[in-house]
Parts: C-alpha cells; structure tokens; sequence
C-alpha cells in the first residue's frame, strides 16, 4: 500500500521533468529530478520500497524518452543499488543522496556514451563531460537540498519510525 | 475739577500717541519694526502650528497605519493581478504571432496540409533532443511525418500515441537530412550531434561552398519534402587529404524557444526498408 505512494509523486517527477527541468539547460546538460527522488528515497534508512519506485521511475522516463529502455532502467537501477548499499555504510541520509546522485550522474554519462557509441554518433567522452555532465551534476546538486527537504517529510510520513530494513 | 483735568490731559496724550504711531505707520517709518513683529508672530505661528500638527498625527496615526497597509494591500493584490494579466495576454500576443507566422507559412506553400501542435515537453535524456507535442494519431498523426515551423525543418514524428507524438529534432545525434545548398545545388547530408551543433557533410570536394548559404531539403531518399530551409553555412572545413568537405550550419529553427510547430500530414515518408539487403543464411 504504501508503494502506492510513488505513482503520484513519481507522476509529477516525470511530468515536471520533461515540462520543466529538460528546458532549463546549462551549457548541453540539465537537471534530472527522476534521478534525484529516486536517490533520496533509496538511501532513506526506513524506505523499504526502493526498487519498486525505481522500476516505476524507469518506466515512466521510458515512456517518454526516446532513450533505449533498457538502457534507462540501468540508469536508475545502479544508483539504486549503489544507494542500498551505502546507507548500511554511512548513517548521514543527505551525504549518502549526494554521493548517489553524483554517481548516478556520472553513470548516466557512461550509459549515454554506450548508446552515442552504439548507433555510431559522434560524441567524445571529453565533451560529454564537459557539456553535458558537469552542468548537469551542479545542477543536480543545487536541486538535491530542496528535494530533501519535501521528500524527507513525505518519507517520515510514510515510513514513520520504522526499524530499519 | 483737578481730576478731569489730570484725565482729559491722559487722554489727548494717549490720543497724540496713538495719533503719532499712526501718521508714523501711514508715513513709512515703522515698516522695519512692524515687519520685526510679523516675522517673530508668524514664525511662532509655524512653529505652533507644525506642533499641533505633530501631535495631531501621532494622536491618529494609528488609524491611518491600519487603512494604508488595507489599502497597500489591496494595491499590491491589484498589481499582481494585473501582472498575471500582463504575462498572460504577453503570452497570447507571442501565439498568436507565431500562429500568425504559421499561418501565413502554410498558406504560402499550399501543397501540404498542415496540423499545428504545442510543444509540451523534452526528452529527459540531455544526450537526446526530441520534443513531445500535443497531437497524436486521433489528429491523424503517423510515425515519420514531417515537423516544420514558419522557419524552417523541425524534424520528424517519431513515436504517436492516440493524444500526443515524440518528434526527432534534425539536432539529436542520430539524425541525419538529405539536403542540398540552394546557390551551388551540391546535395549533402545535414547531421545533428550531442551539443545540438548541425554538421553539413559529405559535401564534395570540388564544391563550391560560401559561409551564409542556404541549407534545404534535398527530398532526396523520401524521408522529408524537398525544398524546406534548415539552415545556413556558418563555417566550411577544407581538408585536402580528406574525401569530403564539412561545414558547420546555424539552424534556421531556434529550437530552444519552440512552443508551436506544423506536423506535415499529407507526406507519407518513402519505407526503405525493403531495399535494404539482408543477409540470408
């Protein structure tokens, strides 16, 4: 039932997303908001149903990408675990967001490089990084602490005072 | 008798005083000690009257405070929503030049039918650059029609739903448009990359090609009408040792403002596919 939760949220994510953050580019690179609430959900120390939202955060960024899916769903799933199996190792829920989101941007960065490279596009590592990841990893980072911020309350409101998984 | 000598005499004296000050006054000779006493009279009256004053307003104050922040309010309430009116009908002139511009582009060129949409979104991915639009295949909408506005090519419908479509920018990476530079008919292949940057390749070495040509379909391979602007040469690269000439190209479309395109419904893309090999075992 309270999976049930993460179709509204992740609904929003994806329109506000592909309405809104996909507009607002720095240099080649924006914003990826799935990313963001997928990472602050996962690494929470109460969420149990991190994997469930993620395949639905996948899916609903498959749906209007035009980005191969299953290439999405590794975009989201390794930060996803990445996330799980950082919150047994550190306690702060903020640092072990940041450090997934930081990684999942850079892992997003290799998976579009795979498919530039696949279909036999153009695109040097060296100008994805500086156009695309780097813009989108600031961005992403200045997007995280208000994200925290609203999720976190939803999370304590959803999951309140569980035992960790 | 004494007494009404002593008071008839205080009374012609006060009546020759009174008279002297007045033949003094009439005569001018008191004007600087009469202007002394009006300066000193109305600089007390100011100084009580802006006294008075003060003290009035402070005593009332308290009521004006209560109406100016009502009245403030209703102000700042009043400009905000004026402001929205501001934005939105901004928002309509903005359409409706566009709308107009569209207008006017499909009237000029006739021999297609034409289906505007709105661009509601983006791909989410920063290393695809597709949009999504507001008309699907209940608008009668299918897969590879063209998408052009009053300034040049878009692209083409990529994937449709019944109520909205996802369009191939001629800037994503994978895309690539058969074209031809109007001035010296050299055909060459228009290609899109990562950075949204447009390449012109495969352009010959013996042609002739001048920054500030135009770029426009070359209809070549069926996949978009021939003769629609996409953009102009910015820059040409000349290798000798290589095969083919490069050039940069400045799209004709601003694709980071686009809000309203034209989805070109009576073109049906040539399918190529069963031209091309496949190996057999």
């Amino acid at each position: 039932m309270r999976a049930l939760i993460g179709f509204p949220i992740l609904f929003l994510t994806a329109i506000l997303q592909s309405a809104l953050f996909s507009r607002l580019s720095l240099l080649h690179g924006h914003a990826d908001l799935m990313l963001i609430v997928l990472a602050i959900w996962a690494t929470h120390p109460r969420v149990l149903h991190a994997w469930e939202w993620t395949l639905l955060g996948a899916l609903l960024t498959a749906f209007l990408s035009a980005f191969p899916w299953a290439l999405i769903f590794l975009t989201y799933l390794v930060p996803t675990a990445l996330a799980r199996t950082l919150r047994s190792v550190l306690r702060s829920h903020l640092l072990n967001a940041l450090l997934v989101i930081s990684a999942g941007t850079g892992w997003m960065g290799i998976m579009g490089w795979l498919y530039l490279f696949t279909v036999q596009a153009s695109a040097s590592p060296l100008l994805i990084a500086g156009e695309i990841l780097s813009p989108g990893l600031l961005m992403n980072l200045l997007l995280t602490l208000p994200t925290f911020i609203i999720l976190r309350r939803i999370i304590d409101w959803t999951y309140p005072g569980e035992e960790h998984e | 008798m004494k007494r009404f000598f002593a008071r008839t005499l205080q009374t012609t004296f006060l009546f020759l005083i009174f008279s002297s000050i007045l033949a003094l006054a009439f005569g001018g000779y008191l004007r600087p000690i009469s202007s002394g006493i009006t300066r000193a009279w109305v600089s007390l009256q100011a100084w009580v009257s802006t006294r008075y004053l003060g003290i009035q307003q402070f005593l009332t104050a308290p009521q004006d405070f209560a109406a100016l922040r009502q009245r403030n309010a209703e102000l700042e309430a009043q400009i905000s929503q004026l402001q929205l009116q501001i934005i939105e009908l901004q928002q309509q002139i903005a359409d409706r030049e566009i709308l107009a511009a569209l207008v006017r582009y499909s009237r000029a060129n006739p021999t297609y039918t034409y289906k505007a949409a709105q661009v509601i979104g983006r791909d989410p991915s920063p290393f695809m650059h597709y949009i999504l639009i507001n008309a699907g295949s209940n608008d009668g909408l299918r897969r590879g029609m063209p998408v052009v506005t009053h300034q040049g090519l878009v692209g083409r419908v990529d994937a449709v739903i019944d109520s909205a479509a996802r369009v191939q920018l001629i800037t994503d990476p994978t895309s690539s448009v058969n074209v031809r530079l109007q001035n010296s008919r050299t055909e060459a292949i228009l290609v899109g990359s990562t950075t949204a940057d447009l390449w012109l390749d495969m352009i010959p070495q013996q042609a002739k090609v001048i920054p500030g040509d135009l770029v426009v379909t070359s209809g070549l391979g069926g996949v978009y009408p021939p003769n629609i602007p996409a953009g102009q040469v910015l820059d040409v690269q000349k290798q000798e040792a290589a095969l083919f000439q490069q050039a940069s190209v400045q799209p004709a479309v601003d694709f980071n403002q686009l809000s309203i395109v034209l989805v070109i419904l009576n073109f049906t893309p040539v399918d190529i596919a069963p031209l091309i090999p496949t190996v057999t075992p």
